[in-house]
């Protein structure tokens, strides 16, 4: 299921109790936290304040330079937080450049405005085995499984921070948390007071956002935003323009009242419609070479609300209700769709009894869709039986955090049950023990089991894949789906090591072995006469959809963090994946060996964060892909630079370039949809925020 | 060609931005003249208040047990980012003619001898056992955790907009029988301030 649950409290409990608290504040605490503070307690900077008259320091503003690197504490799993003054230094302007930053994710730009985010392998346009949301509302697709980063448009400025696990998430998060979870957690609205105007003007895109926050009460505070993005297209490898030019708008808002002394209320929401083209080449029985190539509308429009309330009980248990409706609309070549989604999610906690911690939470959610058929006479061959389906999910989750020695050793055990009607009854535990031998270490493992349950697409989709034009007649390669299909299972082990050597040096390791089973399979049943009318004389083979493919990855992750001094930090990020698949005795798909070369083997970031002036910092990215065989992409090292200079109290410039190694470069192609893959250009813009 | 192509365009792009940029600053020229630059970080500017804050509150006699004893610092607990420019702001400081005592604390029990209390983010959780215990206690808590005020803390640490505001829960720093001047109270966000008057001085 979908909202955030509290496997190890990761994100639900703090996020919940307290919307702009980092997660240092949460039971267990976080690690990896970089929060604007100053580890250089510059002591003229405190004489000088120490003159200020009580006026002055009301009035004072808050630098958000000098990185400090906090305590390491106590998340038993491979996680990290990118937090708001990352964010910001990165100069990144959507969220699929931000996830660049972190540890083991790879990101990928297919064209001007389609991503690929993947964790731990299965790179693909359809990364289908990572959970993504946005204040626990779900933005998975239940349709193809992925996430349409080109519909996420929520204003950068308004991000607190981003979490991120890696690994299976099932125990908490229910399914499709397979390989991460990754959670984009908005600023509480007290943080957003004010008006803000951010003006980006560049070589690729122009965005301009507007938003204004205030008071409602003494105890309620809301803020409400717009935002406009345009961007430009990217370029053929022949240096053609990609006519892949998109733009959207979006509007939203957020309320949170303090209700009582232990009890919060926030209500918030958005909607937006996007206008975007893309390049596809598609196949065809109606040409002479058997494909197609169109320029495709992709329309897309959404609205959501969503509501959550928390309450602290005077025992020091606590109860969550969240509760969201989505709706989304998208409708391009390959797919037309609209969807509803009702979403309502109770978690409660106890008080710790003895040495256990226990929580409980249920959920519910409802989706109905509507998919219509393409349009056969023109080679749309997209047919889903049903057209319309709706489907009802009942979640119950439970943990047990169990002390086993004060301060040194815990054991936490959970599981959610979850019954979809796909595949019946799911069950995701989990275990995870951590050891704490001093105070900044932390050594943790774990053996846990997550799920994905098959798309509505693979399950009741069909669709015409490729024509095969070897010899008269050719042969349309169609992809049909199967409603018995199983989910998808992994059982992961992992192991963990943090350390906070000292305050400038913190260093944090994962490494991983998983286990896939019943992976999606394409079958061939043979040769025959098409199921559809076609217009030429043709014959075809149908691949179904089965779950006969196994898998196995192993690799690690890590991530340092040195600040040799006050006004400089450096982070280096590596991540080392190897992924095996294979065909089981009864399978006979060979082709999907394939997928185990579309992600990256190395991965290599080192981010340095230079503080030049009080008011002037230089912000550099350097970032080493691998590279992706399995979908004929070189390696590349690219590198991007951010220079942010606080003009004044209420004005901030920065000045962004990034991809500066390459005039473009290749980063992914597409498998599946047609699309046209493009080169990513290098980028220049300047961005003006304006407080007033 | 092509290449000559793509050039004229981004030329063209960037024209553009230039042209767009110019015009956005021009229209903010304005807007700017005024504004003084500053920027400390949060750590350092939460440390002089907590200083400052023994300017504008009074504490009772019977918070200390006798004329010699220091004025008692806490920090609740030691790991906070704050430990160490406070430690820093408060050397050699004195309240009256109390010299000022630093200390960091992490266990509960040891906070009845502090005048000042600051609980990190960290202790969030534990929050509501903190503040049980401080109940009618001549203690001044301070926190920046959210909704601390709120939840029945005194002074809150609340940034907005870039800068630290003071939110201060009037009733409970009442209850603490500690008397806020007015001049600070002037500048603060106040919580139950309307049951009492207060002692402001």
């Amino acid at each position: 299921m979908t909202s955030i649950k509290t496997e190890q409290d990761l994100s639900r409990q703090p996020r919940l109790k307290d919307q702009h608290t980092p997660l240092t504040g949460s039971l267990l605490g976080f690690i990896l936290c970089l929060n604007s503070s100053g580890v250089n307690a510059a002591s003229d900077s405190l004489q000088r304040l120490k003159n200020f008259s009580l006026d002055d320091l009301v009035a004072v503003e808050v630098s958000v330079v000098g990185k400090k690197l906090q305590k390491i504490t106590d998340v038993p799993a491979a996680v990290y937080s990118l937090s708001e003054e990352q964010i910001k230094a990165s100069g990144a302007s959507n969220i699929p450049d931000l996830l660049r930053l972190v540890p083991g994710l790879h990101v990928a730009q297919i064209d001007a405005n389609k991503w690929v985010v993947s964790s731990r392998g299965f790179s693909n346009r359809i990364t289908n085995k990572l959970l993504v949301m946005i204040d626990g509302r779900s933005i998975y697709s239940p349709l193809f499984g992925g996430v349409t980063w080109d519909q996420q448009n929520l204003m950068i400025e308004d991000i607190e921070r981003i979490e991120v696990v890696r690994g299976p998430g099932g125990a908490a998060w229910g399914a499709n948390a397979v390989n991460g979870v990754i959670n984009i957690i908005s600023k509480h609205s007290r943080n957003t007071q004010g008006g803000l105007l951010s003006t980006l003007v560049g070589s690729e895109k122009n965005i301009v956002s507007l938003r204004q926050g205030g008071q409602l009460s003494e105890s309620a505070w809301y803020r409400v935003y717009a935002k406009y993005r345009q961007h430009d297209e990217s370029v053929f490898l022949d240096g053609h323009d990609a006519t892949d030019q998109w733009h959207d708008t979006q509007l939203g808002f957020r309320v949170d009242w303090q209700l009582g002394n232990d009890e919060q209320l926030t209500l918030q929401g958005d909607m937006y419609e996007g206008d975007m083209s893309e390049r596809i080449t598609i196949p065809s029985l109606a040409t002479a070479t058997f494909t197609d190539i169109r320029e495709d509308n992709i329309d897309v429009s959404g609205a959501n609300l969503l509501a959550r309330w928390s309450k602290d009980n005077e025992q020091g248990g606590s109860s969550e209700l969240q509760v969201y409706i989505d709706h989304t609309e998208r409708d391009q070549w390959v797919l037309d769709e609209r969807r509803d989604i009702f979403d309502a999610d109770y978690q409660y906690r106890l008080a710790p009894i003895g040495q256990h911690a226990l929580t409980f939470g249920t959920g519910y959610r409802y989706t109905r869709d509507s998919l219509p058929s393409g349009d056969i006479n023109i080679g749309q061959v997209r047919i889903y039986t049903p057209e319309n389906r709706s489907d009802h999910l009942y979640s119950a989750f439970i943990q047990d955090d169990i002390t086993l020695q004060d301060k040194h050793w815990w054991l936490t055990l959970g599981t959610k049950l979850e019954h979809n009607q796909y595949t019946g009854l799911e069950f995701q535990p989990s275990a995870r023990l951590r050891w704490r031998p001093v105070e900044g270490q932390l050594l943790w493992g774990s053996i846990s089991r997550s799920i994905r349950t098959p798309s509505r697409a693979e399950s009741d989709g069909f669709i015409l894949l490729d024509v095969i034009s070897a010899g008269p007649p050719p042969v349309a390669l169609l992809l049909q789906g199967n409603t018995d299909l199983d989910s998808e299972s992994l059982i992961a082990y992992e192991l963990g090591y943090r350390n906070q050597v000292n305050s400038r040096f913190i260093f944090d390791l994962a490494i991983f072995y998983q286990d896939y089973d019943k992976l999606i399979s394409f079958e061939s049943n043979g040769v025959g006469a098409p199921p559809i009318p076609s217009p030429i004389a043709a014959l075809s083979q149908t691949l179904t959809l089965d779950n006969e493919l196994e898998g196995a990855s192993y690799g690690l992750e890590l991530s340092a963090i040195w600040q040799p001094s006050p006004v400089l930090s450096l982070q280096a990020n590596y991540s080392y994946l190897e992924l095996d698949i294979s065909p089981t005795n009864a399978g006979t798909d060979i082709s999907s060996e394939q997928q185990e070369d579309l992600s990256p083997k190395h991965q290599l970031n080192i981010v340095s964060s230079w503080k030049i002036q009080e008011k002037l910092k230089l912000n550099m990215t350097a970032r080493y892909v691998g590279a992706l065989s399995g979908s004929d992409t070189d390696a590349y090292i690219e590198l991007d630079s951010s220079v942010q200079w606080q003009v004044s109290d209420s004005i901030n410039i920065s000045l962004v370039a990034r991809n500066l190694l390459h005039d473009e470069h290749k980063e992914a192609s597409p498998a599946v949809y047609p699309t046209a893959a493009t080169q990513i250009e290098r980028e220049v813009f300047v961005k003006l925020d304006w407080l007033f | 060609m092509t290449v000559i192509k793509k050039q004229q365009s981004t030329l063209r792009g960037i024209k553009a931005s230039i042209r767009y940029l110019v015009m956005s600053i021009v229209c903010l020229l304005p807007f700017t003249s005024n504004m003084q630059a500053a920027g400390f970080a949060a750590v350092e500017i939460k440390a002089v208040y907590l200083l400052n804050f023994t300017n504008f509150i009074h504490w009772p006699e019977d918070a200390f047990d006798d004329s010699t004893t220091p004025f008692n610092y806490c920090l609740f607990n030691g790991a906070n980012s704050i430990a160490e420019p406070l430690a820093e702001v408060l050397q050699g400081e004195t309240v009256g003619k109390r010299s000022v005592q630093f200390k960091t604390i992490s266990s509960i029990a040891a906070i009845k001898a502090c005048q000042i209390l600051y609980i990190g983010n960290d202790e969030k959780l534990n929050l509501k056992s903190i503040l049980l215990e401080l109940a009618g206690q001549p203690i001044l808590s301070v926190s920046d955790i959210d909704g601390f005020a709120a939840r029945g803390g005194g002074i809150e640490f609340a940034t907005k907009a870039g800068r630290i505001k003071l939110l201060i829960n009037v009733a409970k720093v009442d209850d603490a029988r500690l008397s806020i001047s007015s001049k600070l109270l002037r500048v603060a966000d106040l919580l139950n301030a309307g049951t009492t008057s207060g002692e402001s001085w």
